[in-house]
């Protein structure tokens, strides 16, 4: 597909950065799949995020252009209650191939934008938000890269930052109380070592199972992966594939589909067995049927302060005997599960996890 | 492009000067070393410098304390150095961390040496290293400053999944589990460490190949421990481990470890422990004052009668010990000592209040599904110490004093080859 060379951005960000990078673009113009008309892959991580042209008007509105195309997860990583916009960005005439319900293939050059921001107060969005960060993850010729954007004070742009920082926030709840944190973003090593599937970065909420659902586009509510296939985005998309349940819905899933959901969305990219969390044997993703490495009655290991003295991972029946509750019940650093992306606690979550291990049978462990 | 903020003499001759970031001169230097000040903005120029430098560079911690509220983090290097200017004087304090659970984490990398530097009171572990190759400690401290509870990190020094491991010359206080911890790993070398109050001071779990020598245990609750836990993913069963020329002294703190890990279940007073390995030989060893314990082999079988909570389901591991040989340690052990926790209260049970148990106790449990040729438990020329089989399975009911069985010999196991990176200092 013909393309234009890149002469844009050097027009109006004369830097260092930018002059490196329109070396690179015109070498690389020539031969390499295009992101579009400002910038090439090479050039990635750009210095601002308004750098990508991808939002229309004011950068916080985060008004998607026209090759941005938002989307949600049926069930999605709690941080900190931090609302979420997310955007995919596929490079012009490129598809995302179909493989399984856990897997897409991306083309050289797509994008995830995930953008991280609080209601000022969450009974009432019209009273305004903050955007706290925006994370992007890019496809380059080598594997999916993480790029991290801070958002300053002033809402009008943000910016690559690889050491991440800590940024306090305040916010009225939906019960009209006021919380008010230390929120963490992390420094692209974390990014890393989340995403890092084996060795390659992955994606992790963006699995077909997660992303099927409906979406209210400004031109209609649809599925999402239909509206991707409708706009010749994905391809070899099946007539019917499995959903991942919306963990709070009890609608869309029975009680241990939905816990079984969150914890594959909340601790396995790491609780899994090419995790970073594989020396414990805890393996909670949703394919995982061992109940043993589901934590059923096993003991912990190189747990720490965080067996809270308790003997078993999941004590099936006894909620109160089990450290995979107490560790998502906690907040001290080297208690609390995930050790990443929280400083408070999931009550809704807690509470599931709770009904979901009372639930399990037959009770107690040998 | 966030590229050039390493800066080499060749690349400053060829880019006008208004072309280079003005905030980093001060923090290069010609040979690829990441100087870090504890006058600058060091929570941001340290974790910057550990993400952006490259491959054999070096990130130098000038003297001072830094304190940082975030987890510092490093993945995917080959042959980085991160050095300070003496364990005494280069101090990374953790003590107001608001995020991570170790001080510091380093995952996937190849040759990384830490050097000359402490780490502090982290909220949890010291210094993780997971699924490298070629990991080396030479002078590191990793110390929790506050009073022995539960609520101390887990682990100092902590490398896991990895290979070559060197720990030289470290020291470690207050760690909550153990102080130096090397788990499912190969070709580890623990030498010449110093590891103080701690619940165990050194930790061998689930390794093959490793050699533990010329180290200081002393006021923890048990000093080294060579461990094979059951539902570890990576290595499902340690062996071939040598506990040599160590000194274990008046390891008679009280375990403060969370109930629930495998040390809480360590009494206080234990010189040396191994559980359920395979090829393990415990030799010139001097253990003083270690009253509860001098020596215990155990299987894990032990362990399950003693603490119900240890049951486990993993049918790939092989809870007994094969192939031990004790050989030429030497004692110094008084009775009298108040003997705590569930295996120190068993033994007093045994060995009554004013008497002691002996310097070397054996469990006495027996895979009879195995050759007894493959599961020698020998003894011998560790001046006159006293043995037992305390038959700890059948819940102490036959105990042998210096069991026939122990009375053997295994050949030697050879030094364990690694290679791990050398500071070319």
């Amino acid at each position: 597909m013909p393309r234009s060379c890149p002469i844009k951005v050097m027009l109006f960000k004369p830097g260092f950065s930018y002059l490196l990078a329109s070396l690179l673009l015109a070498t690389a113009c020539s031969d390499k799949k295009g992101l579009g008309d400002g910038f090439s892959l090479e050039s990635l991580p750009l210095e601002q995020l308004s750098d990508y042209q991808l939002f229309d008007g004011e950068l916080n509105l985060l008004q998607p252009g026209p090759d941005l195309l938002p989307y949600d997860l049926n069930t999605p990583l709690f941080t900190d209650y931090a609302e979420k916009l997310r955007f995919l960005y596929l490079p012009e005439g490129e598809q995302i191939t179909y493989v399984d319900e856990a897997t897409l293939q991306y083309p050289i050059g797509a994008m995830l934008f995930k953008n991280f921001f609080f209601y000022n107060d969450t009974r009432n969005p019209a009273l305004g938000r903050r955007i706290l960060e925006t994370r992007i993850l890019a496809l380059h010729e080598d594997g999916w890269k993480a790029y991290s954007y801070l958002w300053n004070d002033a809402q009008t742009e943000a910016t690559y930052r690889v050491t991440g920082a800590v940024v306090p926030v305040n916010w009225i709840q939906p019960d009209g109380s006021n919380n008010s944190i230390q929120y963490v973003i992390p420094n692209q090593v974390d990014c890393q070592n989340c995403h890092q599937i084996g060795d390659p970065l992955m994606p992790l909420g963006p699995k077909p199972r997660n992303i099927n659902r409906s979406y209210p586009y400004a031109d209609g509510t649809t599925n999402q992966l239909e509206k991707w296939a409708e706009k010749g985005w994905l391809t070899g998309l099946p007539a019917s594939i499995p959903v991942l349940p919306v963990w709070n819905d009890p609608s869309s899933g029975s009680l241990n589909d939905r816990a079984r959901a969150y914890l594959d969305v909340n601790c396995a990219h790491c609780h899994r067995p090419e995790g970073d969390a594989d020396n414990s044997g805890l393996f909670l993703n949703y394919e995982n049927g061992d109940a043993s490495a589901l934590g059923l009655c096993k003991p912990p290991v190189a747990a720490g302060a965080g067996s809270g003295g308790l003997a078993f991972d999941i004590v099936p029946g006894q909620p109160d005997s089990s450290i995979l509750l107490f560790r998502m019940n906690a907040v001290e650093l080297n208690v609390m599960m995930p050790e990443a992306g929280r400083t408070i606690i999931h009550q809704e979550g807690v509470a599931l996890i709770e009904a979901w291990i009372a639930s399990l049978s037959p009770e107690g462990c040998p | 492009m966030n590229a050039a903020n390493r800066i080499f003499p060749w690349m400053l001759a060829l880019l006008p000067l208004w072309l280079l970031p003005s905030c980093k001169e001060d923090s290069l230097d010609p040979e690829g070393i990441w100087f870090i000040s504890a006058d600058e903005d060091y929570r941001t120029t340290a974790q910057e410098a550990l993400i952006n430098m490259e491959d054999y560079d070096t990130v130098h911690f000038r003297a001072g304390v830094f304190e940082f509220n975030t987890q510092l983090s490093v993945s995917n290097k080959t042959g980085i150095v991160i050095r300070g200017e003496g364990k005494d004087v280069t101090i990374l304090d953790f003590s107001a961390q608001l995020s991570g659970a170790q001080g510091v984490l380093a995952t996937d990398m190849v040759d990384i040496i830490f050097a000359d530097l402490t780490v502090r009171d982290m909220a949890g572990d010291g210094i993780k290293v997971k699924d490298s190759d070629g990991v080396s400690f030479f002078r590191v401290g990793a110390v929790y400053t506050t009073p022995l509870t539960s609520a101390n990190g887990a682990y100092g020094l902590y490398p896991v999944t990895s290979e070559d491991v060197l720990i030289d010359g470290c020291y470690v206080r207050g760690a909550s589990d153990a102080g130096i911890y090397v788990g499912q790993s190969r070709q580890v070398h623990v030498r010449n460490c110093y590891v103080e109050e701690c619940v165990a001071g050194i930790e061998v779990e689930n390794c093959i190949n490793a050699d533990v020598y010329g180290n200081t245990a002393t006021k923890n609750t048990g000093g080294i421990l060579v461990f094979d836990l059951p539902s570890l993913p990576v290595i499902k069963n340690g062996n071939t481990t040598r506990v040599f020329d160590n000194d274990l002294i008046n390891n008679t703190q009280g375990n403060f470890a969370p109930p629930g890990n495998a040390v809480a279940n360590i009494p206080e007073g234990t010189g040396i422990m191994i559980l359920a390995y395979d090829r393990c030989e415990v030799f010139n060893n001097r253990i003083t004052g270690c009253n509860t314990l001098g020596i215990g082999v155990v299987s894990y079988l032990t362990l399950e009668v003693l603490d119900p909570g240890s049951s486990y389901d993993d049918p790939a591991y092989d809870p007994y010990v094969y192939n031990i040989n004790i050989h030429d340690n030497t004692f110094n052990r008084s009775p009298g000592y108040p003997f705590a926790g569930v295996l120190g209260l068993t033994l007093q049970a045994v060995y009554t209040a004013n008497s002691i148990a002996p310097d070397i106790v054996l469990d006495g449990s027996f895979n009879a599904s195995l050759p007894e040729a493959d599961q020698k438990v020998c003894v011998y020329d560790n001046g006159g110490a006293q043995v037992a089989n305390v038959d700890a399975v059948n819940e102490f009911a036959n105990v042998i004093p210096n069991p026939t069985s122990a009375d053997c010999t295994l050949s030697p196991l050879p030094e364990t080859a690694i290679d791990a990176p050398l500071l070319p200092y």
